[in-house]
C-alpha cells in the first residue's frame, strides 16, 4: 500500500502526459469508433438546435396566434413571456406519465422516440451555412425524405399502442395522409433535382448563388415550391391538414392518451419538423444561405476583410460571412414558419376524403405536369443554345402543355364545385 | 344498437355497402368500430354522449344518450314560489336566458292578466335581440372551431363580451340575468345605456363583415358545409325541428312574425330563409339573423317610449315627489307622466304573489328555435307544473337520421350547425 | 372539390321557393268543430289564458282525431312542439302542444291516462313525439301504448320511481323538498 504522498507524486507525474496518452489511445481505436463519436456529437448538437428551434417556435406561434385574435399571448414568465415555453417544458417534465393497463407499454413508450429522432437527424442534413452542416451527403435530399417517412411510423404506433379508438383513427388518418402526400412532395423536388443535377443540398444552394432571379422558387420552379410547401404542411400535420390530431373530432388524435414528457416529445418533434420543412423550403427554393442580391453582402462589399484587417483578427474574414449565411438561412426559414402560422390562423381543417382527393386528384397530376415542363425547360432552354429557334418552339409547346394541362385540370376538378358555389353566392349576396 | 325507433328519413342515403373484395370466407373479417363520443368530448358542446358505429370513417349508426346535465328544473318549480324559482330558470338555457325568462314571465302575466307597459316591452325586445346576437356569436365561434378554424372563435367572443358588458350594466350579471319581473322588469335602463347599445350596433356590422370575409366565402368552409347534412322540411316536421334549421329548409316560420309577442308587430324586420336545407344554409340564415336583430334593436332604440333612462328617472322622482306632496297640498302640479313609461304594469308584491289558478302555454322564438313554457297554477304561490319545451331537445333528436352515411369528420360540422345546447336538452 | 360525388348533395327541395307562413285568425272552438264535423266526439275545454284552443281526447279517438288534425285542409297541424305530463292527483294526463306552421295556429290536446297509467301514443301520427313521450314516461310513468321504444331518457336507466309525480318521495336526507 502506497503512502498518500506517493499517490500525489504519481498523479502529478501522469497528469501532464494525460492528453498525449489519451490521443495515442484514440488513434489505436478502430476507425468506426471515432466516426461514431463524432456522429454522436453532431447529432447531439443537431438535437440541441432542434429543441431550441422548437422552443422558439412554440413561443412564436403562441404570440403570433394571439396577435391574430387580439390577445396579448404569454406575457408572465420572463420578459414579454420569453421563458414561457421553458416553464411549460419544465412542467411537462415533472408531470405524471400516465399509462393504463390496456396499453402496449413498450410500443407506447417507443412511439414518441420514433417520432422524434428522425426529425433531429434531419437537422444534421440541413446546411445552415457553407460549413455549418452536420453531414454533407451527396444524396442529402433523398435522406431527408427517407427520414421524414420514418416519423409516420411513430404516429401509427402511438395510435395503435394507445388502445384508444380516437388515437387509432388519428393514426390511420396519419398513415393515409403521409402516403398520399409523400408522392407530390418528392415529385415537386424532382424538378429542382433535374435543374441542378444533384441531390446535395449545398450544391443546390450554390446553384442559386446568383441572387433573387436565380432562386428556383421565383422563376424557374414556382409551381414546385407551391406543391412542396402544401405537401410538406401535410407531412408535418399542420393546419389545414391537421387531421391526425383534429381536436374537435378526435379529441387529440394519436396523442390523446399521452401525458407528461411523452406528450412533450410529440409536441417538440412536430415543431422541429415544421422548422425542418421551412429550412428545406428556404434552401431548395429560396437561395438558402445566400442573400437575395447575389452572393453575400459582406463579401460583396469587402466588409469582412476590412474588419479583419482593422482589428487584426484574421479569422474574422472567414467567420463573418459564415455568420451572415446563418442569418440569411434562419430568417428565410422563419418566414416560412410564419407563413405556416398565418395559415393556421386563417384556415379551417379539411375533411379526410377531401384531403386524399386534393393530393391524388390535384397535387399529383399538377406535380407530374410540372416535372414535364421543367424537363422541357432544362432540355431546350438551358442545354441547347438560347438563340436556336427550335428551342423557343419547344419552350412554347412546353408552356402550352403546362398552361392547358394545369389550368384545364384545375377547371375540370373544380367545375361542379365552382358552379354550385357561384350560384349559392350570387343568391346570398 | 337502438335505431329501430327513429323512422327512416327521406333523405337518408342508401346503406353503406361493405368493402368490395373483402369476404369472411377468406378469413379476413371486418368489424364496425363503435366509438363512444362523449360525454366528455371537446366539441359535443356540453355533456352529450353519441354512441356511433363507424364503418371506416362513415357513420353507420348513431344513438344520442342525454340526461347527463339533468338538474330537475321542472321538479324544482314544485318546491319554490314562482319568484324563488325565477333565478334558477336562467340555467335552463344559459346562452340566451332572456328567452326563458320571457316565456316564464309571460305565462304568469297571461294567467294573472297582468298588463305590461310599452316601455318594458321595448326594453325586453332590446335585451332579447342583443341576447340573440350573443347566442349566435357563440354558435358562430364554436361552429368554426368545430371545423378547425380557431381565430373566429376569439373574434366572436370579443364582441360577445362587449354585449355582456352592456348586460352587466343593465342587470348586474353577465350571463344569469334574472331581469324580467311579472308585469315589468327589475330596473330601468341606466343613464346613457341606449347610446352604448347604439354605438355597439353601429360598429358591429363592420366586424360581422370581417368575420364573414374569413368564414363565409372560405373555400374550405364552403366545401365542408355545402351539400352536407341536408335537413328537409319533411324531416324537420318529422322530428319537430324548429328555428333556423326549419327556416333554412324553406319555411319562413318565425313566431316573432307570425304570432307576435311583446311589441314585435311594431318593428320592421325580415325573416331570413333559405331553401337549400344544408349546413351552409343554416349558417347563412343565422348570420343573417344577427343582421336582422340589429335592425330590430335600432328601431327599438329609436322608438322606445320615454327614451333614455337617466332623464326619465329624474322625471319619475319628480312625479313621485309631487304626487306625495299633492296629497297635502292639492295645488301642486304633477308633471305629465305617460303610463307607457312605467316599469311595472301592476305593482305586486313578488314575495307573496299568488297567481290565480289557470294554465298558459307561451311559445317564443329563441335563437335555437321555438322555446315553450307550459305552466299550470293552482292558486298557491307555487306552480303546480312548469314544463319547458327546449328547442334543442327536438333539434337534437334528428341527429341520427341526419348523420347516417356521412363521414365522421362531418359529424361536428353538422352537429354544430344544429346549434344544440345541452342544458336546454336535459333541463 | 368533390361535391358532385356526394350522394346527398342534390336534394329534391333545393329548387323550391320558401313557403311563407300566413297567420290566420280562427274562431274559438275551431278545431273542436272540425273534429265534430268529422264525426269524432271531443271534449272542448275552451281557450287557455294565452288564447290557445284546448281539446280533450279519449284513448279510443285519439289516433283518428290526431290523424284528422294533421290533415286539416286549412291549417294542417303538422309540427308537434311538446308533450307534457301533468299529475292531477286523481290521474295523470299528457298535454300535447301542436302547431300548424303555415297558419301558425296552436292547439293543445289533452289525453288522460287510465288507472294503469296507460295512454295511446301518437307516434304513428307525429313521429316527433318520440323523445317527448319518452320524457313523459321517464318523469311520470305514463306508458304510451304503441310507442316503439319507450325507455328512460333523462334519468339513469336504473332509476326507481317517477320523479315528477306528486307522491314521489326520494329517501335521501340531503333532499329537502320532500319535507316542504
Amino acid at each position: 500500500m502506497m503512502s498518500t504522498t506517493s499517490w500525489i507524486t504519481s498523479i502529478a507525474d501522469i497528469l501532464p502526459k494525460l492528453p498525449q496518452m489519451l490521443w495515442d489511445w484514440w488513434l489505436t481505436l478502430p476507425d468506426a469508433v471515432p466516426a461514431f463519436t463524432v456522429g454522436l456529437i453532431v447529432f447531439g448538437i443537431a438535437a440541441l438546435m432542434g429543441q431550441l428551434a422548437a422552443i422558439v417556435m412554440v413561443l412564436m406561434e403562441r404570440k403570433v396566434l394571439s396577435w391574430f385574435t387580439q390577445r396579448k399571448g404569454p406575457n408572465r414568465v420572463g420578459p414579454l413571456g420569453a421563458l414561457q415555453t421553458i416553464a411549460d417544458g419544465v412542467k411537462l417534465l415533472f408531470k405524471e406519465d400516465i399509462m393504463n393497463d390496456a396499453q402496449d407499454k413498450f410500443l407506447f413508450t417507443l412511439a414518441p422516440a420514433i417520432f422524434l429522432f428522425p426529425v433531429f437527424v434531419m437537422f444534421t442534413l440541413v446546411p445552415f451555412s457553407s460549413t455549418l452542416i452536420g453531414v454533407s451527403l451527396p444524396v442529402g435530399l433523398l435522406a431527408l425524405f427517407a427520414l421524414s417517412s420514418i416519423s409516420v411510423i411513430g404516429v401509427v404506433l402511438a395510435g395503435w399502442a394507445s388502445n384508444n379508438k380516437f388515437s387509432l383513427l388519428g393514426g390511420m388518418r396519419s398513415a393515409a395522409q403521409a402516403i398520399s402526400y409523400e408522392i407530390p412532395l418528392v415529385l415537386s423536388l424532382l424538378g429542382v433535382v433535374l435543374l441542378t443535377g444533384t441531390m446535395d443540398l449545398s450544391k443546390i444552394i450554390e446553384a442559386q448563388r446568383g441572387g433573387l432571379l436565380h432562386w428556383f422558387g421565383i422563376f424557374l420552379a414556382p409551381v414546385s415550391f407551391l406543391i412542396f410547401y402544401t405537401a410538406s404542411l401535410a407531412e408535418v400535420n399542420r393546419v389545414p391538414f391537421d387531421l391526425p390530431e383534429a381536436e374537435s373530432e378526435l379529441v387529440g388524435g394519436y396523442n390523446t392518451e399521452y401525458s407528461g414528457m411523452k406528450f412533450a416529445t410529440f409536441f417538440l418533434a412536430e415543431y422541429a419538423g415544421l422548422f425542418i420543412i421551412s429550412a428545406i423550403c428556404a434552401a431548395v427554393f429560396f437561395g438558402g444561405y445566400y442573400s437575395p442580391f447575389g452572393g453575400l453582402i459582406v463579401e460583396q462589399t469587402g466588409f469582412n476583410v476590412w474588419l479583419a484587417n482593422t482589428l487584426g483578427v484574421h479569422q474574422l474574414a472567414q467567420l463573418i460571412p459564415q455568420a451572415e449565411m446563418l442569418l440569411w438561412m434562419l430568417s428565410k426559414t422563419y418566414v416560412f414558419v410564419y407563413m405556416a402560422m398565418l395559415i393556421r390562423g386563417t384556415l379551417p381543417r379539411l375533411k379526410p376524403d377531401e384531403l386524399m382527393g386534393f393530393s391524388w386528384k390535384f397535387l399529383l397530376p399538377v406535380a407530374l405536369i410540372n416535372v414535364l415542363m421543367i424537363a422541357f425547360v432544362k432540355l431546350f432552354l438551358m442545354d441547347f443554345a438560347l438563340n436556336l429557334v427550335s428551342a423557343w418552339v419547344y419552350l412554347g409547346i412546353a408552356l402550352l402543355i403546362g398552361i392547358f394541362g394545369i389550368g384545364g385540370f384545375c377547371l375540370w376538378i373544380s367545375r361542379s364545385f365552382t358552379k354550385q358555389l357561384q350560384s349559392r353566392l350570387l343568391k346570398q349576396v | 344498437m337502438m335505431m329501430m325507433s327513429t323512422p327512416s328519413s327521406t333523405l337518408t342515403p342508401p346503406d353503406v355497402k361493405p368493402m368490395q373484395g373483402v369476404s369472411v370466407e377468406k378469413g379476413f373479417d371486418t368489424n364496425d368500430l363503435v366509438v363512444n363520443i362523449g360525454p366528455q368530448h371537446p366539441s359535443t358542446h356540453g355533456v352529450l354522449r353519441l354512441i356511433t358505429t363507424l364503418n371506416g370513417e362513415v357513420v353507420k349508426d348513431m344513438e344520442p344518450v342525454i340526461g347527463y346535465l339533468h338538474r330537475s328544473k321542472e321538479k324544482m318549480a314544485e318546491s319554490r314560489s314562482l319568484f324563488q324559482y325565477q333565478p334558477t330558470i336562467d340555467r335552463v338555457e344559459y346562452l340566451s336566458s332572456f328567452y326563458d325568462h320571457l316565456a316564464f314571465v309571460n305565462c304568469v302575466e297571461k294567467i294573472a292578466g297582468l298588463g305590461v307597459p310599452k316601455r318594458v316591452e321595448y326594453i325586453r325586445m332590446i335585451t332579447l335581440e342583443l341576447n340573440r346576437i350573443t347566442s349566435h356569436l357563440l354558435w358562430f365561434g364554436t361552429f368554426l372551431l368545430d371545423l378547425g378554424a380557431s381565430t373566429p372563435f376569439f373574434w366572436a367572443f370579443r364582441d360577445r363580451e362587449e354585449v355582456f358588458t352592456l348586460f352587466e350594466k343593465l342587470t348586474g350579471a353577465r350571463m344569469m340575468y334574472n331581469y324580467y319581473r311579472f308585469g315589468g322588469v327589475n330596473a330601468d335602463l341606466p343613464s346613457g345605456w341606449l347610446n352604448e347599445v347604439r354605438k355597439f350596433i353601429d360598429d358591429f356590422p363592420r366586424r360581422l363583415d370581417e368575420y364573414e370575409a374569413v368564414a363565409t366565402k372560405n373555400p374550405i368552409v364552403l366545401d365542408r358545409t355545402i351539400g352536407q347534412g341536408i335537413l328537409t322540411k319533411e324531416t324537420c316536421l318529422q322530428f319537430g325541428v324548429t328555428g333556423p334549421a326549419l327556416r333554412a329548409a324553406g319555411y319562413a316560420a318565425d313566431l316573432r312574425k307570425t304570432n307576435p309577442y311583446s311589441c314585435y308587430n311594431e318593428v320592421e324586420f325580415e325573416v331570413p330563409v333559405a331553401t337549400e336545407a344544408d349546413t351552409y344554409a343554416r349558417y347563412v340564415v343565422r348570420v343573417q339573423e344577427m343582421r336582422e336583430s340589429l335592425k330590430i334593436i335600432r328601431q327599438c332604440i329609436d322608438n322606445i317610449p320615454g327614451g333614455d333612462g337617466g332623464e326619465l328617472g329624474l322625471l319619475k322622482a319628480k312625479v313621485d315627489e309631487a304626487t306625495k306632496a299633492k296629497k297635502k297640498d292639492p295645488t301642486i302640479e304633477v308633471p305629465a307622466w305617460n303610463s307607457d313609461w312605467d316599469m311595472f304594469g301592476k305593482k305586486i308584491n313578488l314575495l307573496t304573489y299568488k297567481p290565480p289558478a289557470g294554465e298558459a302555454s307561451v311559445f317564443v322564438e329563441s335563437p335555437r328555435g321555438v322555446l315553450g313554457c307550459y305552466m299550470v297554477t293552482d292558486g298557491t304561490p307555487k306552480a303546480a307544473r312548469v314544463k319547458w319545451r327546449g328547442a334543442s331537445f327536438s333539434n337534437l333528436s334528428c341527429l341520427p337520421a341526419l348523420m347516417k352515411g356521412h363521414m365522421y369528420s362531418d359529424l361536428m360540422a353538422i352537429f354544430g350547425s344544429l346549434d344544440v345546447i345541452m342544458p336546454e336538452v336535459d333541463r | 372539390m368533390n361535391a358532385e360525388n356526394n350522394p346527398s348533395s342534390s336534394p329534391a327541395s333545393s329548387a323550391s321557393t320558401p313557403e311563407v307562413a300566413v297567420p290566420q285568425a280562427v274562431p274559438a272552438g275551431f278545431f273542436g268543430a272540425y273534429l265534430a264535423s268529422k264525426g269524432i266526439a271531443v271534449e272542448n275545454l275552451g281557450s287557455d289564458a294565452t288564447g290557445m284552443e284546448q281539446i280533450r281526447l279519449t284513448a279510443e279517438n285519439a289516433l283518428p282525431a290526431a290523424e284528422a288534425l294533421k290533415h286539416h285542409p286549412d291549417s294542417p297541424m303538422d309540427l308537434l312542439l311538446s308533450v307534457a305530463g301533468v299529475d292531477l292527483l286523481t290521474h295523470r294526463e299528457s298535454v300535447y302542444h301542436v302547431q300548424s306552421i303555415l297558419s301558425s295556429q296552436f292547439l293543445i290536446i289533452k289525453i288522460a291516462a287510465n288507472e294503469k297509467d296507460e295512454a295511446p301514443s301518437l307516434f304513428a301520427v307525429w313521429p316527433a313525439v318520440d323523445w317527448h313521450e319518452r320524457e313523459a314516461f321517464d318523469l311520470y310513468g305514463i306508458v304510451y301504448q304503441g310507442h316503439p321504444d319507450l325507455r328512460r331518457i333523462l334519468m339513469p336507466t336504473y332509476w326507481e320511481g317517477f320523479p315528477l309525480r306528486k307522491d314521489y318521495k326520494q329517501e335521501d336526507p340531503r333532499l329537502v323538498w320532500n319535507n316542504r
